[in-house]
């Protein structure tokens, strides 16, 4: 874990250059030459997607986060209005029936506490034909079901994507390719997709908001979407080659002697500079007539010491009447680290420190938290949806949850009560 | 008295059963040149939902919704309302996918946009197909 830089943030400045580049590649007089005769002119498209949100729980102390990415959530006792709100533009231009660009921004509460606009998608795609997809620029990172368009709240059911899934996944887009190649298969369309590129990745936690240093991304996943079905397989793997957090804590438990610990010493030589973040997951989405059913099983790795591996699970069903939507979901997940005993010995005040400091970074990632939802979505007006919805939370340790001063909370149950409304133009 | 209760029981089935409304449809229609001859519910339901994006003739499609009957359409070919076809539209146009089927005013407009453009896939109402385009399914609702 290293701090957040200037350097390795997607802000608006940088983006923008390379959206400058990309327009400027697509602008060239090669792409021109391999547009359709019948399609001269790019067309242009220019859309967007919103939500406002406002939410309320009464759990003293506690910040409750959308996800790990943000620096705050929703405090205790306080009608919040930050963590559900964003907003989101595209622009997309077709340059014949292959050719595309495609340019998405987002604002919303991010780590750094702050609304600034980041750059989502920024890609040039080229469709030979149905089978063959490629795109190349800033693209999503494609793990969950819909994981790729989390922020569009409209697309979601609910008030929001589950936390206990959702939420954990900050290694959300990269800079690089993807290949999608699809084929009939049965009733539906079969397709299976390769990425891999620059990542980014980052959480907000222990009162500092924390970056990966452009980490290697690389994926893949399978889906057979029918009329009614749609089934995921997904896996994903992000590598960090340098991320030296730990080594203040390596280099103390050096100096512990060996004669008054000498499990210190092994404790050194086991917290490495490198670490891979692995995903996969299985995910069903069924929609037929007024039932709707959304499922999502995740397992996930992460190597870096102490080593952390658990498992994520949501379910959310909801039946239409009408304009109204009514839903109950569920969602668990779990994150525990390997066992990594250490005691040393109170001889001295820097030995109890280091006691404290090494349990603290042992546990620093631990989750284990369960939440029911029970909510109904309005629509109207074509574009709109009104969603009010009840959470209750019970973790024994989160890390999605939040106390005052930013560390992770335990053994809290808490009822979050939502609306929030969500929009596309 | 009799032959008025059994007047009123037909006229009360007639009436349960939609009585005096002609059978509504919707056809699907592709330019009267193209190769395509007929489609089925899963072809022009991929085209539709954005997962393919040519006909079956290899041409490239240029797939159109008409606003006042989209919620028939959706419903009939894949069980859908507008509220879940709009979001689904949203996931994918939103996460860098696809595009959603461009929407025109009434079916006239896609009737005289299908007939002048080779490639163009819309639907309408049966009653408005002349000979410069083919039905290639038909879908009751």
């Amino acid at each position: 874990m290293t701090p957040n830089t200037p350097q390795n943030r997607y802000t608006l400045r940088t983006p923008l250059q390379r959206l400058s580049a990309l327009l400027a590649l697509c602008a060239s007089p090669l792409l021109h030459a391999q547009s359709a005769p019948q399609e001269a002119e790019p067309t242009w498209h220019f859309s967007g997607f919103g939500t406002l949100g406002a939410g309320y729980h009464g759990t003293d102390g506690v910040q409750v986060r959308r996800d790990l990415d943000q620096a705050r959530g929703y405090e205790g006792d306080k009608l919040g209005f930050r963590a559900d709100t964003r907003l989101g533009v595209q622009a997309t231009a077709r340059f014949g029936p292959a050719w595309g660009v495609t340019v998405q921004g987002l604002s919303r509460l991010s780590r750094d506490n702050d609304w600034a606009p980041e750059v989502t998608w920024a890609f040039i795609r080229h469709s030979p034909t149905d089978w063959l997809d490629l795109r190349v620029g800033r693209l999503g990172v494609d793990i969950y079901p819909s994981g790729d368009s989390r922020h569009v709240g409209y697309a979601f059911t609910a008030a929001r994507p589950a936390p206990e899934v959702y939420g954990m996944a900050t290694d959300d887009r990269f800079d690089g390719a993807d290949v999608t190649l699809s084929q009939p298969v049965g009733s539906g369309i079969a397709s299976f997709k390769v990425y891999g590129g620059r990542g980014r990745g980052g959480y907000y936690l222990y009162g500092q908001s924390l970056a990966n240093e452009s980490p290697v991304t690389v994926g893949a996943n399978a889906q057979w979407s029918s009329e009614a079905l749609t089934l995921k397989a997904a896996w994903g793997s992000t590598y960090t080659a340098k991320d030296p957090s730990l080594q203040p804590l390596a280099n103390a438990l050096r100096q512990v002697p060996a004669v008054v610990s000498p499990m210190a010493g092994v404790r050194a030589a086991e917290i490495g500079i490198s670490h891979h973040v692995n995903f996969a997951s299985l995910g069903l989405l069924y929609d037929q007539g007024p039932l709707t059913v959304e499922s999502t099983l995740g397992w996930e790795r992460f190597t870096a010491f102490p080593r952390y591996e658990g498992w994520a699970g949501t379910v959310l069903a909801a039946w239409r009447i009408g304009a109204w939507k009514p839903y109950v979901g569920y969602a668990r997940n779990r994150f525990t680290p390997d066992d990594k005993p250490l005691a040393l010995p109170a001889l001295n005040p820097q030995l109890v420190m280091l006691q404290s400091v090494y349990d603290r970074v042992v546990d620093r990632l631990r989750i284990d938290q369960r939440t029911v939802t029970l909510g109904a979505r309005y629509d109207f007006g074509g574009n709109y949806a009104l969603k009010f919805q009840i959470d209750h939370t019970d973790a024994a340790a989160s890390t999605l949850f939040l106390d005052r001063a930013g560390m992770p909370v335990s053994d809290v149950s808490t009822t979050l009560y939502s609306v929030v409304l969500d929009f596309v133009f | 008295m009799m032959r008025y209760a059994h007047s009123i029981v037909l006229l009360v089935a007639w009436l349960l059963a939609g009585g005096g409304a002609h059978a509504a449809g919707l056809a699907v229609i592709v330019h009267a040149s193209s190769s395509v001859e007929a489609m089925t519910r899963e072809e022009v339901s991929h085209l539709f939902l954005g997962r393919i994006k040519t006909l079956p003739s290899g041409e490239s499609a240029v797939v159109l919704d008409c606003l006042p009957q989209r919620d028939a359409f959706y419903r009939s070919l894949v069980g859908r309302g507008l509220p879940e076809i709009n979001a689904y539209w949203a996931r994918l146009r939103f996460a860098g996918r696809t595009q959603p089927p461009e929407q025109l005013q009434d079916g006239r407009a896609v009737l005289e946009r299908v007939a002048s453009e080779p490639g163009a896939i819309g639907y309408v109402d049966p009653v408005l197909i002349d000979r410069r385009v083919r039905a290639v399914l038909k879908l009751d609702y």
